[in-house]
């Protein structure tokens, strides 16, 4: 245990090192018995966001503190749409509320979680002997996290091959801005709603233009097809959830069948800066009855929103099997979703998003 | 000429000769860098370090105290 907490001699001549243990830990330092050295310790002294940090960093706190990596209100504000009631997680004792604060609101993120230390829901305790990464290494930290989809498709612990830009060196940091973990200082109700979320064109610039050597970006428009229709390969997708409380009602586990797979179809939530009419997909677990050990009819809107979602997948090769050929694609019936990869399950509104592969003309 | 378009020329020449040394000391102002605002702090503050020689003791192994992790006695609670 103590090893996770080994600091290194190059650690206390930094500036952080320099201002001693106790100025951020709290505790005795000039004590050595260890019960009297540790009364009062704070071993994450970042967890109050108008602590130590905030004092010099001000700035990425100004920000952060509305994040969704602080704030969570992205599991929130997706809980509160299938229930339909804005209130559905005030108390934390019933209802939604029960599961919410036992678990997805222990899901943020404090400075300390990425610049010092993993994520305590990942393995805990300091990444290299307390140095401060200034960008976090995203194998401990994002990874931490995100790994059982995104950063796990991008490394390629999950699924099949990792991505292309993996593969030349690329982190998290080199497509997403600052403003993605620290906040741009505006409340965003999900991920989606970020202004400055990367997008391929970032980089790939004349993908759409028409005049793109490759013949394939020039018959395929920008509202058409997402670029992970062609680029991405299977993703990991979950199924039918099942929250479980334990019995003295101080932890919840949940449970949820997963397959890696590839389906395309019909873009769900089509947005200005998402016209895409085909995206790559991935199938959220959410059922119905998730929640019923905290209450009955929990998510009344849940045939409201799909199961199957626009997929961002991480995994991204510039040649795949469904871009081999035209015909790869085209009349391939086997990678668009279709009513038979439907679950009873699954919520009404699901079925929007299937769609027939599309014919090839000739 | 008389007098008066001489002094009026004089003006003239005068204002455009002052228009000129405006421009050009414009176009060779030093453009002020722009401010970029990072996670890093701009504006550090001072913190009194506080002694912490125990902590790093144990922490870095350096000199590792015999007492870690035994339990305190309850003379030792009281002071006795």
């Amino acid at each position: 245990m103590l090893e996770k907490f080994q600091v290194s001699i190059e650690f206390l001549n930094t500036p952080h090192g320099k201002l001693g243990c106790v100025t951020c830990h709290g505790g005795n330092g000039l004590e050595d018995r260890f019960e009297f050295a540790h009364n009062g310790v704070n071993p994450k002294p970042s967890e109050d966001a108008e602590g130590i940090c905030g004092i010099c960093h001000y700035e990425a706190l100004e920000t952060y503190q509305k994040s969704l990596h602080a704030t969570v209100r992205g599991f929130a504000n997706s809980l509160i749409e299938f229930s339909g009631d804005p209130n559905a997680l005030d108390n934390p004792h019933a209802g939604l509320g029960e599961p919410f604060s036992l678990n997805c609101a222990n899901c943020h993120a404090t400075c300390g979680e990425c610049h010092v230390s993993r994520p305590s829901n990942y393995a805990g305790g300091l990444i290299d002997r307390h140095k401060f990464f200034s960008t976090p290494p995203m194998d401990q930290t994002c990874y931490g996290c995100h790994g059982a989809r995104n950063a796990g498709e991008f490394m390629g612990t999950v699924g099949f091959a990792h991505d292309v830009h993996y593969e030349k060196g690329m982190t998290c940091m080199d497509c997403h801005d600052v403003s993605n973990f620290h906040g741009t200082g505006e409340e965003y109700a999900s991920m989606w709603d970020k202004p400055t979320l990367p997008s391929c064109l970032d980089c790939h610039e004349d993908i759409y233009s028409g005049r793109s050597a490759i013949e394939q970006h020039n018959v395929h428009s920008e509202d058409l097809l997402a670029c992970q229709v062609c680029h991405a390969q299977a993703n990991q997708n979950c199924f039918e959830c099942h929250v479980t409380v334990a019995d003295d009602r101080q932890s919840v586990a949940s449970h949820s069948e997963m397959r890696v797979l590839f389906r395309i179809g019909l873009n769900p939530t089509p947005s200005e800066q998402r016209p895409y009419k085909y995206v790559a997909l991935r199938h959220i677990p959410t059922q119905a009855t998730s929640f019923i050990e905290s209450g009955d009819n929990l998510l009344p809107n849940f045939d409201q929103r799909s199961n199957w979602k626009y997929s961002p997948t991480h995994n991204i090769q510039r040649s795949t099997f469904q871009n081999e050929s035209c015909d790869s694609c085209h009349d391939n019936s086997r990678i668009f979703l279709s009513e038979n990869d439907l679950r009873e399950t699954d919520s009404l509104a699901s079925y929007n998003a299937i769609t027939g592969a599309p014919p090839l003309f000739k | 000429m008389t007098k008066k378009k001489t002094k009026v020329l004089y003006q003239t020449g005068l204002l455009i000769l002052v228009a000129i040394i405006v421009l050009i000391g414009m176009g060779c102002q030093k453009k002020a860098p722009r401010q970029v605002v990072t996670a890093r702090f701009t504006d550090p503050i001072y913190l009194e370090p506080q002694v912490s020689d125990k902590c790093i003791a144990c922490h870095t192994k350096t000199h590792p105290i015999n007492k870690l992790a035994t339990r305190v006695s309850a003379t030792a609670e009281t002071g006795g």
